[in-house]
């Protein structure tokens, strides 16, 4: 479910992660099981920052110049990892083929003596 | 019994010609990224151990050129793999490997350009480690090795 911005006011890291977590899981739609494990570390480690930032920057231990990198930072960081979690769908759709086919490539051989291998290699 | 057999080849053969999602591994792209990462790994670090004003840029230029190097190396292998591929399924999946080298090279970019300005980067930016700054670099490495595992298997 799509996140109210007019309205998200996060206390925590956690309550940060997981508006996240609900914001990238609603674009990703069906991708997001393939890249749940592995993006969500990656949410977690930019919540975190984004919160440390904000805190640094409200006690003066960081300029206003230096908090604005760190917010650049974590706003290239969630593209890398929408970016990321769209390759990992490519990825498991592929293991998903090549453990299909590895079973007909296996049944023909034993059946024919054939070998077709060569059906699944990128032309 | 052998006639069906011969006709599933038949029809793997045409089937399996659009069957790859994702490219193949490519060795000199991921020792480009890797570089790359170390690269990024080793200037988090010395943001670890001090500030970094802008009078200390001079001492690091060779460190990012070094990194923008292998990125820009990385990309052309990257943006080739993908126009290669670019009318097949595995074509997408190339691309947003080389948008993720970019987003690593806008990354650095931002923190080169932060380096040389007034306030340069204050001691600890980029801790605890991993950073965002050093997780943007890592992601295309680790994309890249999801491929390496593709084919292992």
């Amino acid at each position: 479910m799509a996140l109210d911005l007019t309205t998200f006011k996060p206390e925590t890291v956690g309550q940060l992660f997981d508006g996240l977590v609900s914001e990238v899981s609603g674009i990703l739609g069906t991708e997001w099981s393939s890249a749940e494990a592995d993006v969500k570390t990656y949410l977690d480690n930019i919540a975190h920052a984004a919160f440390n930032t904000t805190a640094q920057l409200a006690a003066g231990r960081l300029t206003q110049d230096q908090a604005k990198m760190q917010f650049k930072l974590q706003e290239l960081g969630l593209k890398q990892v929408l970016l990321y979690s769209q390759l990992l769908g490519a990825v498991a759709a592929q293991k998903v083929v090549n453990g299909v086919f590895a079973v007909i490539i296996a049944a023909v051989k034993n059946v024919t003596g054939i070998d077709i291998n060569w059906i699944t290699q990128e032309p | 019994m052998h006639r069906c057999a011969f006709g599933l080849v038949a029809v793997l053969g045409l089937a399996g010609c659009g069957t790859t999602f994702a490219p193949q591994y490519d060795q000199t792209l991921y020792d480009h990224l890797s570089a790359a990462s170390g690269g990024v790994h080793n200037i988090a670090a010395a943001a670890h151990l001090a500030a970094l004003p802008p009078s200390t840029y001079p001492a690091h230029e060779a460190q990012y050129v070094s990194i923008l190097g292998d990125l820009r190396a990385a990309d052309a292998i990257a943006k080739n793999r993908a126009d290669q591929l670019k009318d097949k399924p595995s074509g997408k999946a190339a691309s947003l490997i080389s948008q993720m080298i970019e987003g690593c090279e806008d990354t650095v970019q931002t923190v080169i350009d932060q380096h040389k300005s007034t306030d340069g980067l204050p001691k600890g930016a980029f801790d605890p480690t991993p950073s965002v700054f050093e997780q943007n670099c890592d992601i295309p490495l680790k994309a890249e090795s999801k491929l390496q595992e593709l084919a292992a298997h």
